[in-house]
């Protein structure tokens, strides 16, 4: 096993790196596409703008890497927070494009009138609607995760299997198609059902 | 390690703390940690950061860290050191430009205003800051808008006066603030038992309470309250007891860290 924690620069990685190690998964942290070939499992984090990440993609020369990984090699790649943003089409937090490994938009959470709940949306939530199975084994009917973000997807498309949450609007808290894992919450901060959760990730192999 | 905001005792090292209590553990009970640096006097950033990285490196929860925020340095030593979020109490009154600062540099959802507050003799509650010795003139209301002008994500409210005394929060603090508060509000002072913590969540504009009372440290403290809260029905994350046991070293990597007691 070698998992590669693609740094971009925007977050810390180290609760993450921690994670990995508690969990006994060797691991190298690095922005070099040239990592990837010999990558068993990749992990793109981040906490932050997404144009600021999109743009050291590009500077590192890591799209191409990303996407023969995932869609050629079909190698288990998990998109963490910012991260499953970038593996998508965009986002109205910024004006350049996504990976496009998945398909959909991520919008803004608009704070409803007379509501309670406040955006950015910091804090513990229940997520719900997924099969056991994959990323989501050995979780019950709801699972909750910690969760710190103002831009979320609504929906993604038929044939991943999904979890979604509610705050403000239902959106998809994380989804699993085949090799490509996405999360909006941070598994690292979940005590023990986010080690479960990277400790699924890091089961799949194809 | 110090026990208590404002009657400090000291305990023991960090290390002290892991061992004895086997803070790992007393972790897996709670929702988020915070992580303070108390020193009264110089201040050794660099140890403390490291104490918190090593506290970091164990315990897979948000964590808030504070004490001398007063720079930006101080503020980026505390974020690579493993911080999620930033406490800060005195530069909200000496230097808010730092705190808008480090709200737009790292997300105002990392920033969390400390609020420390007594009763004056005429039965006032009055904001203090520098380790409460000196006096915000402006009425507690009014300081908390300040603050959320200044960057404030959350705001963290602590009763001076209940400090300690493990004898009950002071709720009736809420009632000074308007209902429409933009910002979470996490009360801390006066924590002794279960029913505390509970009777603080059942109000509205309450959204986390705190505790810093070592009584609360002991043995399965956390997680026993945290079964009673749950039976109250109150809405909480539900942890699984001894998953952490059957995940680590799971992938045979061998932990970076060493074992623990």
């Amino acid at each position: 096993m070698r998992v590669v924690i693609v740094d971009l620069g925007v977050g810390n990685i180290q609760s993450l790196a921690s994670a990995l190690a508690y969990l006994g998964a060797p691991y190298l942290v690095s922005d070099d596409p040239g990592t990837l070939p010999t990558a068993t499992h990749v992990i793109l984090p981040g906490v932050g703008a997404f144009d600021p990440a999109m743009a050291r993609i590009a500077e590192r020369s890591l799209a191409e890497a990303l996407r023969t990984y995932a869609n050629e090699s079909k190698r288990p790649l998990l998109g963490v927070c910012l991260g499953m943003q970038l593996l998508c089409t965009g986002s109205e937090e910024g004006s350049l494009p996504g990976l496009g490994l998945i398909p959909g938009r991520f919008v803004r959470l608009e704070p409803r009138p007379g509501s309670t709940q406040k955006v950015p949306h910091v804090g513990f939530a229940p997520t719900y609607g997924f099969a056991q199975t994959g990323l989501f084994d050995g979780f019950g009917a709801q699972a909750y995760f910690y969760f710190t973000h103002s831009y979320a997807l609504p929906e993604i498309e038929v044939g991943c299997n999904v979890a979604m949450c509610d705050h403000v609007r239902p959106f998809v808290a994380g989804f699993q198609r085949e090799n490509i894992f996405g999360v909006q919450f941070h598994p690292e901060k979940s005590q023990s059902a986010g080690l479960r959760l990277i400790s699924n990730f890091l089961e799949s192999t194809l | 390690m110090l026990s208590r905001n404002f009657r400090l005792q000291g305990i023991g090292s960090i290390d002290w703390l892991f061992d004895n209590y086997d803070f790992a553990k007393v972790s897996r009970g709670l929702d988020e940690l915070m992580v303070l640096d108390v020193s009264r006097g110089d201040r050794n950033s660099e140890r403390f950061a490291n104490a918190v990285q090593h506290i970091a490196g164990r315990c897979f929860i948000p964590m808030t860290v504070g004490g001398g925020v007063r720079s930006l340095g101080i503020a980026q030593l505390y974020m690579r050191s493993g911080a999620d979020k930033l406490l800060i109490n005195s530069a909200f009154r000496d230097d808010p430009a730092l705190c808008r600062s480090l709200a737009a540099q790292f997300g105002r959802q990392c920033i969390v205003a400390g609020v420390d507050y007594r009763r004056t003799p005429q039965n006032a509650r009055c904001v203090m800051t520098d380790n409460g010795s000196k006096e915000v003139s402006m009425s507690l209301s009014k300081w908390v808008n300040t603050l959320q002008r200044s960057g404030a994500g959350e705001i963290l409210l602590q009763s001076i006066d209940q400090d300690g005394t493990g004898t009950g929060l002071d709720l009736a603090v809420l009632d000074e603030l308007h209902k429409s508060s933009e910002s979470p509000c996490i009360l801390m002072g006066g924590v002794g038992k279960a029913s505390h913590i509970i009777d603080g969540l059942l109000h509205p504009m309450v959204d986390a309470v705190a505790t810093a009372n070592l009584l609360n440290f002991i043995g399965s403290a956390f997680p026993d309250v945290r079964r009673t809260i749950l039976a109250k029905g109150i809405e909480m994350a539900h942890w699984v007891d001894d998953e952490y046991a059957l995940l680590r070293g799971k992938f045979g990597g061998g932990a970076e860290f060493p074992a623990r007691r």
